[in-house]
């Protein structure tokens, strides 16, 4: 049932050369991982010494050529990272927490190595916020245009500010000071998951501590309406498993921090399909115990049918059957757990209206800022 | 200073039109007079620096001068401190 | 096998499914278009390349397709995508063809960090090659259609592309991009050479495509040693005055141009340092195009 690119790619993420019996199905490959921003983190697994005679000099020069923009990426966070503490550090004595991507690189963990993202992401305290924002829009940094409905949505519901950007360099940085929407009432204790902070960048910033940076992980991707992204994410967690599960107390620490915080379900959710696609190495034990986290029986066939189909790469090459709808129904159920009923009509309904808009007059009426998203520096030709 | 590479690389013209600072950090290229870059070479080594055995090459400094080097690209006002 | 020993039918077919491969020495394209136009345009400006081998992989999976929008029933338009991604907003109808050629580029520039990419025309004379990096409106693409026409070998009109271990130029020979009133120019002086239909109102004004000559197309694997950067500037009341930059300058001029210096760090920082060291540069005010190709092969550079 899994697509031979989606088991190609699973090896090539645990460090493997798949098997293939002709040199086109490394095009096939290449293309899927670059759909799912999943090249560099596959050059990065794979290129290595004891693999350089089996890989084919094709997908090599891709690999490379990935590599080129994941290093780029590495010394831009690494710059950004620096201006960040400093500036924080000016207005508060608790240093700032990096989550996420950049957190995986400037921790330097494996599952940084390759990994792509398009924003910064810090943890401040809730007390912190304001002056947060303040001191960074005095540097440079700006937000974005949003209409009054994005702009109260942020600051009534959310548990970040609405994105910032850096006027010049046009880094994108996310502040939180929780790490699920507040509006869905599953916002955790935030002080939970700052216990055992790990430090970085020198002592001067911090990040979760493994245990808590793998749940928020998995929270997040078990909270997200759009999958595009599952496979990088649910691959992310795989890294993360591999690479702390020998930790002295990790699991204790995992199993725990999801239990006071209410996360069982994303946990078990996390435990059974990392290794259902990756055969991740989660003692017996813990696998076990994961498994009474899950929801009844009938719901995990029904959360089996949609996430064994979102989770795989989504590319037209995968062929995998009925994903427009398991994408809908985890669209529908994404916008459900982090809204109550009445505002999620409200909130479904105003991005429909945005939907009918842009059927009519065409996918450009609505892409005013398309060119962000294109590389810097691209001349035009 | 957390960078990871926080060495900058200098190329010295091999007609003495100027000198080019690479500095991976920035991802930038910072051009300089030549007079200005034989300030930058000089903290390279106390002793007497010899220019024109780096025509043409990229020399790279590393990060115990780095701090240096960035301090006088800011002190002559072809960097910005950024904050 | 070359793409002209298929039948047009065939590829018509093979272009509709996305089926055919074409290769472009450092990069191979498979393109995808159900328009008949760029099916025909393609067809005829691609002849003399080699076609990819049905089990070998394309590194790039193009297509120039009709957007959907209810839109596209009174204003149609067409978009490109590299194989699920659009990096560019859709386009009016008719200027179809241009767009598949500057989204090859885009491909190149976005994706391909095995080489230094320049935006710039490069040629070959005697086994020295000239980088002529410039911005639009520098008369360019029309001096590389003349030398091209002439007996130089074209490596590129827009692209040059340098390798990072040996410095030598690999050619990306794709058909040369006109505009405006060099259009019937270039017709005029060459009257053999094919040249696609002209698309008005683009970005840059009215353009159309020349077919590369053939003798460049085969040697699509050769490389060519850069002997001099050239910086032209197309001048009315200049025949022909030239200045010669110094390396500082010359680097300048070259990164100013250059797609991926960036990206590559210090990779980039070597090879671009290392083309200036290794060539000469000058900058040519000129209305004379014949003047500037004998300045080139028997000026000061010929010795």
């Amino acid at each position: 049932m899994m697509s031979p690119i989606t088991q190609q790619l699973i090896s090539l993420v645990k460090g493997q050369v798949p098997m293939t019996n002709r040199l086109v199905e490394w095009e096939y490959i290449i293309r899927v991982a670059r759909e799912v921003s999943m090249l560099p983190r596959i050059a990065a697994m794979s290129v290595d010494f004891s693999n350089l005679e089996t890989l084919p000099s094709y997908a090599l020069n891709h690999f490379q050529a990935a590599k080129c923009s994941s290093e780029l990426l590495k010394q831009h966070v690494y710059f950004e990272a620096e201006g960040l503490v400093k500036l924080i550090n000016k207005i508060s004595d608790e240093p700032p927490i990096f989550l996420k991507g950049a957190a995986y690189l400037l921790a330097k963990y494996k599952v940084g190595e390759g990994r792509v993202f398009s924003d910064i992401d810090i943890l401040v305290s809730k007390e912190l916020v304001d002056s947060v924002e303040n001191k960074l829009l005095v540097y440079g940094w700006i937000h974005d245009e949003i209409d009054d409905y994005e702009q109260m949505y942020y600051r009534k519901w959310a548990h970040e500010i609405p994105p910032l950007m850096h006027c010049t360099r046009g880094t994108q940085l996310d502040v939180h000071h929780n790490l699920v929407p507040i509006i869905s009432g599953k916002a955790p204790d935030i002080e939970f998951f700052k216990n055992d902070l790990v430090s970085i960048c020198d002592g001067q910033a911090k990040t979760l501590a493994p245990y808590a940076m793998v749940l928020h992980s998995a929270v997040h991707l078990f909270y997200q309406e759009e999958y595009h992204h599952g496979f990088r994410d649910l691959s992310d967690l795989h890294l993360m498993f591999s690479e702390f599960g020998e930790n002295e107390g990790f699991w204790e620490a995992l199993f725990l921090l999801a239990q006071r915080t209410n996360f069982t379900a994303e946990l078990g959710l996390a435990c059974r399909y990392t290794n259902l696609f990756f055969n991740s190495s989660i003692p017996d034990k813990w696998m076990l115990k994961s498994e009474g986290f899950l929801p009844s029986r009938i719901t995990m066939v029904f959360f089996d049918w949609i996430f064994f189909r979102i989770l795989q790469p989504q590319h037209p090459l995968c062929k995998v059957s009925y994903i427009g709808l398991a994408n809908l129904i985890a669209m529908i159920r994404g916008h459900w757990i982090k809204m109550p009923l009445p505002i999620l009509i409200q909130h479904v309904s105003t991005k429909a209206y945005k939907a009918i808009g842009e059927m009519i007059a065409g996918k450009g009426a609505f892409k005013k800022n398309k060119e962000q998203e294109l590389p810097e520096n691209l001349p035009k030709i | 200073m957390f960078h990871i590479s926080p060495s900058v690389f200098i190329y010295n013209a091999s007609d003495q039109s100027g000198v080019l600072v690479f500095v991976p950090a920035l991802g930038k290229v910072v051009t300089l007079t030549s007079k200005v870059g034989v300030i930058l070479l000089a903290l390279k080594s106390e002793e007497s620096f010899d220019f024109t055995a780096f025509n043409s090459k990229i020399v790279e400094i590393e990060s115990d001068q780095v701090k240096e080097v960035w301090h006088t690209l800011i002190s002559e006002g072809i960097l910005i401190e950024d904050i | 096998m070359q793409l002209k020993e298929l039948e047009y039918g065939d590829l018509s077919e093979k272009m509709h499914k996305g089926n055919i491969g074409i290769d472009l020495g450092v990069a191979s394209f498979r393109v995808k278009s159900k328009l008949p136009d760029v099916q025909k345009v393609f067809y005829e400006l691609y002849s003399d390349y080699s076609i990819v081998g049905q089990d070998d992989p394309t590194d790039f999976q193009v297509s120039i397709q009709q957007s959907f929008s209810l839109r596209r029933w009174f204003k149609p338009q067409i978009s490109f995508s590299l194989d699920q991604y659009t990096p560019f907003l859709p386009l009016p109808r008719s200027q179809a063809y241009p767009l598949l050629e500057w989204g090859m580029n885009w491909c190149m520039a976005a994706h391909q960090h095995n080489f230094l990419l320049i935006h710039g025309a490069i040629l070959e004379k005697n086994d020295e090659a000239f980088i002529f990096p410039a911005p639009p409106g520098s008369g360019k693409s029309t001096l590389c259609a003349y030398l091209a026409n002439s007996g130089w070998r074209l490596l590129s009109d827009e692209m040059t592309v340098i390798n990072l271990e040996t410095g030598l130029a690999h050619p990306f020979v794709r058909p040369i991009c006109l505009k405006n009133n060099s259009i019937d120019l270039v017709k005029e002086w060459f009257p053999d050479v094919v040249v696609s239909n002209i698309a008005k109102d683009t970005s840059k004004g009215t353009v159309a495509h020349v077919k590369p000559p053939e003798s460049s197309v085969l040697d699509l694997y050769k490389t060519a040693k850069v002997r001099a950067i050239v910086l032209p500037h197309f001048t009315l009341d200049k025949k022909l005055d030239i200045y010669t930059l110094n390396k500082i300058q010359a680097y300048e001029s070259l990164s100013s141009n250059a797609f991926n210096e960036g990206m590559l760090g210090l990779q980039g920082f070597r090879a671009m340092t290392r083309l200036i060291e290794q060539t000469d540069t000058v900058e040519i005010f000129y209305n004379d195009l014949n003047s500037v190709m004998e300045f080139l092969t028997e000026g000061v550079f010929a010795q």
